[in-house]
């Protein structure tokens, strides 16, 4: 009776098995990640005393959040390949619209608030159809709407109440569901978390499932890595990209709610200067300007750096307006830091 | 020889006028199930509003177009794919970031139902793009590499791989080696052979003799929008082709630099021809074994 | 001359089809209406034979010898004439749609309108060959030697005679529009 040994497979050496180690160094999100840690280290150092107390860890997470929403809808639309730089003033415009409904029709503020969602959403939907229409690029298209925008909430606002700041918001009806669902602090150890966070990881879980697990994300991937190769196999781009402008009015209107929910007024320069700092999150995550490749945990941790140091610089009791310059040195950083680790990455695969 | 099978594409006297400008003034051309036919012919032949009818973006101003014999009328691109007409186009193929797997089934995700959602079946992808690949003799290590980390060759092999798979019986690919150096055109060459014995009609586009030789089966001539017959190998040699493409004044005002140019491409392209015919024999070779141990109920 | 009787002939050729005579010799014999249709005739020889009106359809008469047939009017369309031997043949309203006769040797033979449509005519020798109102559309003469042929009345849109050798030809209304030049330029 013969017996036949086993026969081995014939290995392919060129088979690589990527290792985890080798997976995580290709991640888009590795520079940010470092960043973050390096950051983090750095305050907990030099400031033990706010910066790893549980209260001063909310405060940072708190200011992350509110930049944190945002920065995750502008990273899926950089990735679709493109800018909205008028979310800004899409945050002051949704606030102002929900507190004037409130305060001078008396609809409860619950109610007022889906009406500017609505409206927010109408907004993007237009950026959006601008942008595929006019063919121009949407820097273009939405440095108007910043403009366009903002002037139209002053005016408004300036029209109807004479003022530019609609206070007491608390006083307003229906202020009580509002601030069940936007403004309320979740408790651990005694000390209250924002909301806004839960907000914030929601949003970015979502927007990284629908990114890495359905079949829109590989669209947004292909609408912004070539979007003629992509209409070629049938994505449809225009409705992608439409979708991600009225994503990111989305996110304005959410960051509006939620500050009208904790603060209890509205002012028309609110969100003045957040398209630009949601931008540096974006790129500080790994998500490139030309679009088709990023992502939206980079985005957090972007998001995270920028509400560390903003908390830590007080914490160090070093003065505030160091912070513009660190953010823009942290930019120039995070992009060659991100290009030599994608670079490697490359080399390392093959 | 004359095939008497029904022709996959047959197009006879179609003409194209642009306004006042004629860009095709009579093509009549047909393709058969497991042929490579090479459409040749200099910049401003008609090649590329020719593959624009054959593919569905352009509407003959004249002349008539049969699939497996029935006259179609299509409208749009999608109407060709619909019945199998695949085009893979020189420069709008592939996303350089985006992984092989993901630009192999981008716009026709494969899904598993999550409840109400659609998830993206990423293990399926991968596992099929890199069996695809492998059965046309590329093998890719890791299909979630992005496809900017292939060659050229390698990439338009993926783009026609793709077409493949997602039931293309046509394929026309358009200068598919014209970007590419010797070794990276021989890849892509190989691939077209591949199909061929896969019963796929293949027609060729390219203005490189050498490459049109390598793997045609048959080679129709486009001059200045008409069609000029259509030759097997032992009726047109490669000088004959190149000949027939260019017209007769510029050839006799460099007829001493083309002469230069002549005898040094001919041993390079004799080199390069002998290296591609041969690795291309091999490759037949290997797929006709292939094909045949697989028809023993494998 | 055939050694076949015509009794021999009539029942060879009404054999079940296809038929094989390969290198069989039928010269002069009488095959007028015949159905040689897909037949193999390579290097046989129809010398003098009468074949009017016969259908060899499809036939591979690859070097075969048909000088001075009779082949008015035949139907030889799609026929395989590779290097075969047409001397002196008559081919008046011949159809040759499609047919192969790259190499063929036509001297002096008599094509008036016959259909050549589609035909290849690679390297063909028509030495004072008469093509007169026949068509030649589409035909490939790539390299045919045309010396002194009648190309008179001829229709050749769309045709190539690249590198075809012209010198004698008579092309008087000949129809050119669209042919390629020996040259490879086009006429208008």
């Amino acid at each position: 009776m013969a017996t036949t040994a086993p026969v081995a497979e014939p290995r392919d050496e060129r088979l690589v098995e990527t290792s985890l180690l080798k997976r995580l160094l290709s991640r888009p999100e590795l520079g940010a990640a470092g960043g973050a840690i390096l950051v983090w280290l750095f305050f907990a150092v030099s400031a033990p005393q706010g910066f790893l107390s549980l209260r001063g860890t909310a405060s940072y997470l708190e200011v992350s959040s509110h930049l944190g929403i945002m920065a995750v809808a502008v990273a899926l639309l950089m990735i679709g390949g493109e800018f909205d730089l008028s979310v800004g003033s899409m945050i002051g415009f949704a606030g102002i619209v929900m507190a004037i409904l409130s305060t001078e029709s008396g609809i409860p503020l619950y109610l007022s608030s889906l009406i500017a969602l609505a409206v927010a959403l109408a907004v993007g939907f237009v950026n959006g159809y601008m942008v595929i229409k006019t063919r121009l690029p949407s820097f273009i298209i939405t440095l108007a709407g910043l403009f366009i925008i903002r002037g139209l909430t002053v005016a408004l606002t300036r029209g109807v109440t004479g003022r530019t700041q609609i206070g007491s918001l608390n006083d307003a009806p229906g202020y009580a569901v509002l601030d069940a669902i936007f403004g309320t602090d979740i408790f651990i150890a005694g000390v209250g978390f924002p909301i806004s966070i839960l907000w914030w990881f929601a949003f970015a879980g979502l927007a990284t499932w629908v990114l890495v697990r359905t079949p829109v994300g590989n669209w947004i991937f292909g609408a912004g890595g070539a979007a003629e190769a992509a209409r070629n196999v049938g994505v449809p781009v225009d409705r992608v990209k439409i979708g991600l402008f009225m994503l990111t009015a989305f996110a304005a209107w959410l960051v509006a709610s939620v500050q009208i929910a904790g603060v209890r007024s509205a002012d028309t320069l609110r969100g003045t200067g957040r398209e630009f700092e949601a931008i540096i999150a974006v790129v500080i995550g790994g998500t490139l300007l030309t679009g088709g490749y990023g992502s939206a945990i980079g985005a957090v941790l972007g998001a995270l750096i920028f509400g560390m140091v903003r908390q830590g610089i007080v914490f160090l009791g070093v003065d505030a307006d160091w912070f513009q310059v660190f953010m823009g040195s942290m930019l120039i950083i995070a992009v060659l830091v991100n290009n030599f680790i994608r670079r490697r990455a490359e080399e390392a695969r093959k | 020889m004359i095939r008497k099978d029904v022709p996959m594409i047959d197009v006879r006297n179609i003409a194209k006028y642009f306004g006042s400008v004629t860009a095709l003034n009579g093509v009549s051309i047909n393709v058969h199930a497991g042929e490579v036919m090479c459409l040749l012919g200099d910049n401003g032949a008609g090649k590329s509003t020719l593959i624009k009818t054959l593919s569905g973006v352009h509407k003959p101003s004249k002349g008539e177009y049969f699939v497996d014999g029935e006259q179609v009328d299509f409208d749009s691109p999608r109407d060709a794919l619909e019945r199998g007409i695949a085009t893979v186009y020189q420069d709008l193929a592939m996303i350089p970031l985006m992984s092989i797997a993901r630009n192999f089934f981008l716009g026709s995700e494969p899904v598993k139902r999550l409840g109400p959602f659609k998830r993206f079946d990423v293990a399926f992808a991968d596992k099929v793009a890199r069996e695809e690949l492998k059965k046309m003799g590329i093998d890719i290590r890791d299909p979630s590499q992005p496809v900017g980390t292939l060659s050229g060759g390698e990439r338009q092999s993926v783009a026609i791989a793709r077409a493949v798979y997602f039931g293309a019986r046509v394929l026309i690919l358009d200068e598919p080696t014209a970007a590419l150096g010797v070794k990276q055109a021989g890849v892509v060459l190989r691939y077209i052979a591949q199909a061929r014995s896969r019963g796929i009609a293949v027609i060729f586009i390219t203005h490189n003799p050498h490459h049109a030789y390598a793997v045609g089966d048959r080679f129709t001539i486009l001059k200045r929008g008409q069609s000029f017959g259509t030759f097997t190998r032992d009726e047109l040699s490669r000088e004959e082709m190149v000949r027939m493409m260019s017209g007769a004044d510029e050839l006799d005002a460099l007829s001493h630099e083309l002469e230069e140019f002549a005898r040094s491409d001919e041993l390079q392209a004799d080199r390069t021809l002998s290296q591609v015919e041969h690795q291309l024999a091999e490759s037949l070779e290997e797929s006709e074994e292939m094909f045949a141990s697989r028809g023993d109920g494998s | 001359m055939t050694d076949l009787t015509p009794w021999q002939i009539y029942d060879l050729l009404n054999r079940p089809k296809p038929l094989w005579l390969s290198g069989c010799d039928l010269s002069r014999s009488y095959l007028k209406g015949a159905d040689l249709s897909g037949a193999d005739l390579r290097e046989a020889s129809l010398e003098g034979a009468n074949l009017e009106g016969a259908s060899l359809e499809g036939a591979n008469l690859e070097g075969a010898n048909l000088q001075g047939a009779n082949l008015t009017q035949a139907n030889l369309s799609e026929a395989r004439l590779v290097g075969a031997s047409l001397n002196q043949a008559i081919m008046v309203r011949a159809n040759l749609r499609e047919g192969l006769l790259n190499n063929a040797s036509l001297l002096q033979t008599n094509l008036y309108e016959a259909n050549l449509r589609g035909a290849h005519l690679v390297s063909a020798d028509l030495t004072e060959a008469n093509l007169g109102e026949a068509s030649l559309l589409r035909a490939i003469l790539k390299g045919a030697c045309l010396h002194n042929a009648s190309l008179k009345g001829t229709n050749l849109s769309g045709a190539t005679l690249f590198e075809a050798d012209l010198e004698g030809a008579d092309l008087a209304s000949a129809h050119l529009r669209g042919a390629m030049k020996p040259n490879g330029d086009i006429y208008e």
